[in-house]
């Protein structure tokens, strides 16, 4: 704008410059003409004076010391040529040429009209010589006619004399107006330029912007608002992402990441400390499951997809995004009825979803096993009872025999029994509809009536069973601590050498204030492998795969004990030393109460 | 947005070929582990894979030659392009050794326990190296390349111990040679794995210290 503003005044100023001098010149050269034919005029008409009184004598006389007077710088360097004519055209007298050879001059337009009207003038172009001659003629009285010629300067040359002088004086104008329509042109703009955008002010208004300005307030309250909208929506969003347990991706159709939270960081592996936006999905994470679901979507079908990375396992959902256009999607739904496929240049991203299925897959795991081991469990028994039967069915047993397989059968249903019964049992500790009659129980007496329970088994193994420590009172469900008790005495005697040991050490002892009692379970048999002891307390868990009968048991001792626990809000600890021995300990409060929660 | 031009435009497009073509070397590292644990027949899969890292070696070198011919890079950009040509021929060299290691675990899967446990060490560190490396480039990572290259001495030991104990084993004539030959030569085939991604962390050393 400066520019332009500046431009144009120099222009103007340039034209007013240009016109000015072609003017004052034109004024010039007429001046100059107009005193050309005056000085022609006296001069000729003082000659004439000269003439009338001594005649060619005097012209001659003229003539002899021209040479040194009557020159001027304007008029040309040349004498002025005088030429006397006769009344009838006959040159009497010239001064630069011979007289006698010269035709006749009648015809001339500056004789004719001074034989007219006494005098007469005429310009005329000397071609030879590329100058102007004027001529003024004067008629004598006589009748003759003196005609006095000069030649002088064209106008060009006027402007060729006057170069030097005035091309300074335009060279200084010029300058002038150059600074002045500089000075001029940052004078207006200076206030446009101070225009605060922000607020939308002027310091010194031009009444021609004011409703740019207007606009340009509004405008700013508008997009300020739109700001603060976005900026809410960007923050409502990030909020849901962040917050999101899924991995959440958004990309563009090129594959580039837009969007991602935290989820999908930690998910897959990437840099905390990296900015992934706008770069490709490759960098994010290498795996080329990802990278080919995430082709997949991009060419406009929705997939799903499960797999590995490491040791962990995703589920993976990407869906292309696809922008609707109204017009065509009428046509495009009659022609592509797979609702699911759509046009692969309408697909401008894809978002993509990424869930941690580690877990969920560790649990299908274990339901797998638990489902083999319980119908392991249930089928073994009925296995050897049918055999049984059936071989006593072909009456190939001789009825001495009969008793003894008849008490096979009657073992092995008590197995089954006790199974079933325990998975009752289970199952309604699960459900919290067992007995919940809270008494307060001395552990020491549970203790006792369980190693009275366990005398047969104990002695056929020959284990003996100590009880040591002090009473313990606790509030619980005597039959459930009874049962507890009973389910780790008894492991500890099915997993004894022979002739090993089982103690109940029972404590008071205060925690933190809360007034406690432990029982602990020491016996001196196997062990537990360290890797296998967190997962003895699962259903059905055996630590020897085989699922010997020699052991017996049914798996959910472990199982049942820790659900007792934890309904007394107790705790658990297991020690083993694989070939020494176990001490399983357990905690529980004195005072039982309803909402406690405890954790094992 | 900031607009981008096509100059920066291809060379993300060399940045992005160049992981995947890492993703694609520690993917033939994994299945030469695999190959070496469990059974099964993996050679096919793994000359698949080793022909995918032969085009994309190609592909990025054609890459590079137009960048540098058509586009004149200076200063940083052309460090990029070369560190690029550099870590090409060093990732081609790994995907090439994973191959041959799933060719010949055959026979050293007869081998005892102990010294294959050794060879799986040594596949780990290597294989480790190898992302590792692919991963300080993916994020420019000076330091994670540093550690690369200092981790370079677990293998290099693993070997020479790997080494000793086969011709002790030889020797003394224990076990059948053919197997242990061979697993000599995955070991030094992980051995040079581990010196090429060595190569490519120096590489990105280079590119992250501009």
């Amino acid at each position: 704008m400066l520019k332009r503003i500046f431009k144009n005044i120099f222009r103007v100023s340039m034209a007013a410059l240009l016109t000015a001098y072609i003017l004052i010149a034109g004024i010039l050269y007429h001046y100059f003409e107009i005193r050309i034919q005056e000085e022609l005029k006296s001069e000729a008409v003082s000659i004439a004076v000269g003439v009338e009184k001594s005649g060619a004598e005097y012209l001659r006389a003229l003539d002899g010391q021209g040479g040194e007077s009557n020159t001027s710088a304007l008029l040309g360097p040349e004498d002025k040529r005088i030429t006397w004519i006769d009344e009838k055209g006959t040159v009497l007298y010239d001064s630069d040429a011979d007289e006698r050879e010269m035709e006749n001059h009648l015809e001339r337009k500056e004789i004719a009209e001074a034989k007219k009207n006494g005098e007469g003038y005429d310009v005329r172009y000397s071609k030879t010589l590329g100058e102007r001659t004027l001529y003024y003629a004067v008629a004598l009285k006589d009748g003759s006619i003196l005609r006095v010629c000069d030649d002088y300067s064209t106008l060009l040359s006027i402007f060729l004399a006057m170069l030097q002088p005035t091309s300074i004086l335009i060279l200084f104008v010029v300058l002038l107006s150059y600074l002045m329509s500089r000075h001029m042109a940052a004078n207006i703009v200076a206030p446009i330029n101070a225009i605060d955008l922000n607020s939308g002010e002027m310091k010194e208004e031009y009444e021609e912007l004011v409703p740019l300005l207007k606009r340009i307030r509004k405008q700013n309250r508008l997009i300020d608002k739109q700001m603060d909208d976005l900026k809410s929506q960007q923050a409502k969003f990030a909020a849901l992402t962040e917050h999101m347990r899924e991995g959440f991706l958004v990309l563009d159709k090129k594959g580039d990441i837009l969007s991602y939270n935290t989820a999908a960081v930690e998910l897959l592996g990437a840099s905390k400390d990296m900015d992934y936006t706008d770069r490709n999905i490759i960098h994010f994470d290498r795996n080329r499951n990802l990278r080919e679901i995430i082709g997949e979507a991009l060419k406009g079908i929705r997939c799903q997809q499960t797999f590995a990375s490491g040791e962990r396992i995703f589920q993976i959902f990407a869906n292309p995004i696809v922008i609707e256009d109204v017009v065509k999607d009428e046509t495009a739904e009659r022609t592509a009825p797979h609702a699911d496929k759509v046009e692969e240049d309408e697909v401008v991203g894809a978002v993509i979803i990424i869930l941690d299925d580690t877990e969920k897959e560790k649990r299908e795991q274990l339901r797998r096993e638990f489902t083999s081991n319980v119908s392991h469990e249930l089928k073994t028994p009925l296995t050897s009872i049918s055999g049984v039967a059936e071989i006593m069915m072909n009456g190939i047993v001789k009825p001495e025999d009969i008793t003894g397989f008849a008490r096979n059968i009657y073992e092995e249903a008590g197995r089954l029994i006790t199974l079933i019964d325990d998975i009752i049992f289970l199952s309604r500790l699960d459900e919290g509809s067992a007995e919940k009659t809270i008494e307060n129980v001395s552990i020491k007496d549970i203790a006792n009536q369980v190693k009275e329970r366990l005398r047969v088994p104990a002695k056929e193994k020959e284990v003996s069973i100590y009880i040591v420590g002090e009473e313990g009172f606790v509030q619980g469900v005597p039959t459930m601590l009874e049962e507890m008790l009973y389910n780790l005495c008894d492991n500890g005697i099915k997993y004894n050498e022979e002739g090993g040991r089982v103690t109940v050490f029972i404590e008071n002892f205060y925690d933190n204030g809360v007034p406690k009692v432990s029982v602990a379970v020491e016996d001196t048999g196997i062990g537990i492998p360290l890797k296998e002891q967190e997962r003895i307390y699962e259903r059905f868990y055996r630590v020897d795969k085989s699922h010997s009968k020699a052991v017996g048991g049914t798996g959910l001792g472990l199982s049942i004990v820790k659900h007792i626990v934890q309904f007394h809000h107790g705790e658990i600890q297991t020690e083993s030393m694989p070939g020494k021995g176990t001490t399983i300990r357990v905690i529980f409060p004195v005072k039982y109460s309803e909402n406690q929660q405890t954790g094992i | 947005m900031i607009m981008r031009n096509r100059f920066d435009l291809q060379l993300e497009l060399l940045n992005k070929e160049l992981i995947e073509m890492g993703s694609v070397c520690e993917e033939l590292i994994a299945l030469a582990k695999k190959a070496l644990s469990e059974d099964g027949e993996y050679l096919e899969e793994a000359k698949a894979k080793e022909t995918e890292v032969d085009r994309l070696e190609s592909d990025i070198e054609g890459l590079c030659m137009k960048l540098l011919l058509t586009q004149q890079p200076v200063a940083g950009d052309l460090r990029a392009v070369s560190c690029a040509l550099k870590m090409i021929s060093d990732m081609e060299r790994i995907g090439d050794q994973a191959y041959d290691i799933v060719e010949i675990t055959g026979y050293a899967k007869g081998c005892d326990t102990e010294s294959r446990n050794y060879i799986a060490h040594m596949s780990n560190a290597a294989g480790k190296m190898v992302s590792d490396s692919v991963e300080a480039f993916v994020r420019r990572d000076a330091k994670l390349a540093e550690s690369v290259i200092q981790s370079d001495d677990i293998v290099d030991n693993l070997f020479d111990e790997v080494k000793r104990r086969l011709i002790c084993m030889i020797s003394e004539s224990k076990v059948k040679g053919e197997g242990y030959v061979d697993l000599v030569m995955i070991a030094k085939y992980y051995e040079r794995i581990g010196d090429h991604s060595v190569n490519i962390a120096e590489a990105v050393k280079e590119l992250a210290g501009q």
